[in-house]
């Protein structure tokens, strides 16, 4: 089980996350992303693996490999 | 706003790839945003120029509203056919986006850092053995596709092929002489014939590049990537990279050159750089502005758009919109960058932004260790007759100590 987190101070809000894992992460009203309820992670692993590489501020943290 | 302003919008003859326009880009921009957060242009047929900062924005994040399907181009592109993923909308721009995001990302960039590092400098002590250079063909034109196409696989002996023939399809773009045309037809055949050759190798034998990828990849419904659509991915992955990198380096190089004050900071601190690097693509624009189709009919910005219209998000007014960014006129290594939209926003926010961002670095790092006695001829230096694309440079000529 995977799960990740986003960091609110160094999210900007430009959604590559949403592009790369449509299923995990959504922007909320004040425009950062935050993960999907429901444990999406764990069953995205790829996709979340890609947005975390892929997230130009580095915003997105894994955790429990 | 009045239901007048939302009928009578403003009528312009803004026309971005018009000599006019590339001669007065940054007042021009300014201007128009001023006029109006959303004007209509009647060139081509007709579209509407969205200028301010927090539209420009909200354009590239709702990606229902403005659809990239018609691509990213008013007029539409020659070279290519689909463009992806360029032209692509959720959810089918993820599957293709996935694939290449890897090749692109921060790690992947730092891992090939060393390698970049040895390339700028080879070339960069071979300006200097010289003693005059153009920074636009000796540097700037010549990183952005090397580093692409060595992601891609493509054998180093055959690089500078590659690299020949999009720079002539890239600087005719917007000819109409049939013998030129004629010429840029062979140069894509020719790209073409290339791309699948490499393809086909690869599926014969595997190598960890992202041809091999593209060759081969299964896709998510079990298909394969089609022969065009590799010739489509390769195409875009080579045109998004090359003049915008190129542009940004050396729109640098001239700012700097003007202000010798802030060239000496950066020398003296080239930790400093990469700020340099988010407002210089703030500043001078290497993606001009990026197209939409308007999917739905709907007020934006004081207008009434319709379905079927096409939308021009201009970077490069939203990038100086003073709403935005205090003294956006200026540059300012300590502004906050976070909602700059020179690399886009949403979904197709530039892939090759930490390309774009690391290998400027190392370009301006090299510069200034391998020859930090370089003087640019400020006089001979040449604005591109053509911002449609970017804001470039057509020359930069520079030599040791000033000595021609
Ligand atoms: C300073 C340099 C660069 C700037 C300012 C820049 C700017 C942009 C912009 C504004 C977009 C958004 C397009 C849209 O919304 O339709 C974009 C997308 C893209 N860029 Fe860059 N770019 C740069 C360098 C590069 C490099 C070096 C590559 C190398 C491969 C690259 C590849 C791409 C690709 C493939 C896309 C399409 C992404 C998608 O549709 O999901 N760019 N770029
Ligand atoms: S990709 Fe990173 S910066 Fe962008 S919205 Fe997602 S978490 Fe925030």
């Amino acid at each position: 089980m995977i799960q990740v987190r986003v960091d609110a101070e160094r999210c900007e809000g430009n959604a590559v996350c949403l592009a790369l894992a449509p299923e995990v992460f959504e922007l909320d009203d004040s425009g950062l992303a935050y993960v999907l309820p429901g444990e999406p992670a764990t069953e995205r692993q790829d996709d979340v693996r890609r947005a975390v590489d892929g997230c130009p501020r580095e915003a997105l943290l894994l955790a429990g490999e | 706003m009045t239901v007048e302003d939302v009928q009578h919008p403003l009528v312009t003859h803004f026309d971005h790839h018009s000599v006019d326009f590339a001669h007065t880009a940054i007042d021009t921009v300014n201007t128009l945003r001023e006029q109006a957060p959303v004007a209509w242009s009647d060139a081509y047929d007709g579209f509407w120029v969205v200028t301010r900062h927090d539209l420009v924005s909200e354009g590239f994040r709702d990606f229902e509203s403005f659809s990239s399907r018609k691509g990213a181009s008013i007029p539409a592109l020659s070279f290519g056919s689909t463009h992806i993923p360029t032209s692509m909308d959720p959810p089918q721009h993820a599957v293709y986006r996935r694939i290449l995001t890897p090749w692109f990302s921060q790690t992947a960039m730092g891992k090939r850092e060393p390698w970049m590092r040895e390339r700028v400098r080879e070339l960069v002590t071979g300006l200097r053995d010289r003693g005059s250079w153009d920074f636009v063909p000796d540097l700037a034109d010549i990183m952005p596709g090397t580093v692409t196409l060595t992601i891609l696989g493509v054998d180093p002996a055959r690089q500078q092929e590659f690299l020949a023939a999009m720079a002539r399809g890239m600087a005719n773009q917007g000819t109409t002489d049939p013998d030129v045309r004629a010429e840029m037809e062979r140069d894509k055949q020719w790209l073409v014939d290339q791309i699948l050759a490499e393809a086909a190798d690869r599926r014969a034998t595997p190598r960890d590049d992202l041809m091999t990828v593209l060759a081969t990849e299964q896709l998510p419904d079990g298909s394969k990537i089609t022969d065009a659509q590799i010739i489509d991915i390769v195409m875009v992955l080579l045109l998004a990279g090359f003049h915008t990198t190129s542009g940004a380096l050396t729109a640098l190089l001239v700012h700097i050159e003007h202000r010798p004050e802030l060239r000496q900071r950066l020398m003296a601190e080239p930790d400093r750089i990469p700020a340099a690097i988010e407002e210089t693509v703030r500043l001078y624009a290497p993606a001009t502005g990026m197209a939409r189709l308007v999917t739905k009919d709907r007020e934006f910005g004081g207008v009434r758009m319709r379905e079927g219209d096409m939308a021009f998000l201009l970077i490069m007014a939203a990038s100086r919109d003073p709403r935005q960014f205090e003294d956006a006129d200026e540059m300012d290594l300590d502004r906050n960058n976070g909602k700059s939209v020179a690399f886009g926003w949403g979904v197709h926010r530039c892939l090759g932004l930490h390309l774009a961002r690391i290998l400027l670095k190392i370009q301006m790092e090299t510069i200034f260790e391998v020859v930090p006695d370089y003087r640019i001829d400020l006089e001979r230096v040449r604005l591109s007759d053509t911002m449609g694309i970017g804001y470039l440079h057509e020359s930069v000529p520079a030599s040791i100590g000033g000595a021609r």
